[in-house]
């Protein structure tokens, strides 16, 4: 049945107004309600996150005191590591001579013997050059001066690299004839010993 | 009514801005400052976590560590011990068949940016050529550290014993102290702290017969 109003449409429209301003009011008062949980919810996702991090730094606070209650290990392997450096320090161009004049012995040719030998590791001013080896010798004749350029470039002979020889002169020794010569050549880093890895013991 | 709607939604606008702006922003600039200073505090955790692991290790091994200290410590001793290595070159001339004809230390001197003060000492030794190849590698295998910096061998024929060497070795060895104290670490004396001299004319007199 269709409803019959016999109020005139002044009144109608005056209670929409009246209807529609109230719903404004309640969508108003819902959304500075919604505002203020916004801003709560805000406020707990702050103290969430300063919890977590009071944790955290708790949890950090409590490590840092057990790292302190270790420092004594730590100092032992402070210690352990300076005293090691010192070792590779120390053995930062070492030689090892026996080697070398072992290897010479070895590699030296036949009809020439060696009368004075000297080495010296110097400053390094050509890079890859640690030191300096001189010989002088004996040969039965010049060739035999050719061999021993030959046998201290070979690969057989490591470190030593830039062999030459100065000067080849005639000599007698008793009534045989010979040649006396002087050489040099240079120490290379092949020459370097890793003794200081031998000698620094190892740790777990 | 319209125009109340349109207002009312410009005015919510205008508040939803002003409450992001006043109270949400800072409120996420602090949560995002919150969780930046959390990162680093895990990031702190875990190397404080791999730190004390490594610690627990060395702790566990504390006595291969003090063995290998030991050790080192006898490489590079402390002081500068010249008898004690007096005693194992002697020692070691002897085991080689070496004859040691001088020896020449130095007093340790300092390493420029170390704390290694090196001891020079020449040798003059004589014998043959695998003796002194006996005392080259026993230098090497010493408990002290030894560096041979030069050498000089030279041959001479002896009518008894045939070829022997004569060799001259320098060689280097290590001490982290010097032979005597600094002078400043004994503490010197400025000018202006004197100190008073005794000339019989001040406290010895008042400790003297009165006259």
């Amino acid at each position: 049945m269709r409803p019959i109003n016999l109020l005139p449409p002044e009144f109608g429209a005056q209670q929409t107004r009246r209807r529609r301003l109230a719903m404004l009011g309640f969508a108003i008062a819902a959304y500075v309600v919604i505002l203020g949980l916004g801003f709560f919810l805000w406020g707990g996702r702050v103290d969430n996150a300063r919890r977590d991090l009071e944790a955290q730094n708790s949890i950090v606070q409590t490590l840092e005191r057990q790292k302190a209650g270790l420092a004594d290990s730590k100092q032992l392997a402070d210690d352990y590591e300076t005293k090691a450096e010192l070792v590779r320090q120390a053995l930062g161009n070492d030689i090892d001579w026996g080697i070398i004049m072992n290897d010479l012995a070895r590699l030296l040719p036949p009809r020439l013997w060696i009368s004075t030998f000297t080495g010296n590791v110097v400053a390094e001013t050509i890079p890859g050059v640690l030191g300096q080896v001189a010989f002088s010798g004996i040969g039965f004749d010049f060739p035999d001066v050719s061999s021993w350029l030959r046998a201290l470039d070979s690969e057989q002979f490591a470190g030593i690299a830039g062999t030459w020889v100065s000067t080849v002169s005639q000599g007698v020794v008793g009534e045989d004839e010979v040649v006396n010569f002087s050489s040099t050549a240079a120490l290379t880093s092949a020459a370097v010993t890793n003794r200081a890895e031998n000698l620094i013991p190892e740790v777990p | 009514m319209k125009r109340i709607g349109i207002l009312t939604g410009l005015g919510v606008l205008f508040l939803t801005a002003v409450w992001w702006m006043f109270f949400i922003s800072p409120k996420n600039a602090e949560i995002a400052d919150l969780e930046d200073e959390l990162n680093v505090a895990i990031g702190n955790e875990q190397l404080l976590r791999v730190t004390i692991n490594e610690l627990e290790s060395i702790r566990q091994a504390e006595v291969e560590y003090l063995a290998a200290l030991g050790q080192l410590e006898g490489l590079i001793p402390e002081r500068p011990l010249l008898e004690e290595f007096i005693e194992q070159v002697y020692a070691l001339t002897i085991d080689t068949g070496i004859d040691l004809q001088t020896l020449a230390p130095s007093v340790p001197s300092v390493t420029e940016d170390s704390l290694l003060r090196e001891i020079q000492v020449s040798a003059q030794i004589e014998g043959e050529f695998f003796e002194l190849l006996g005392f080259l590698f026993g230098l090497n295998d010493m408990e002290r550290l030894v560096r041979v910096d030069s050498i000089a061998v030279s041959s001479s024929q002896d009518d008894v014993e045939g070829t022997v060497l004569s060799a001259s070795v320098q060689m280097t060895l290590f001490t982290l102290a010097d032979l005597l104290p600094l002078l400043e670490e004994v503490g010197t004396v400025s000018p202006d702290e004197t100190p008073p001299v005794e000339d019989g004319s001040g406290d010895l007199e008042a400790i003297g017969p009165s006259a």
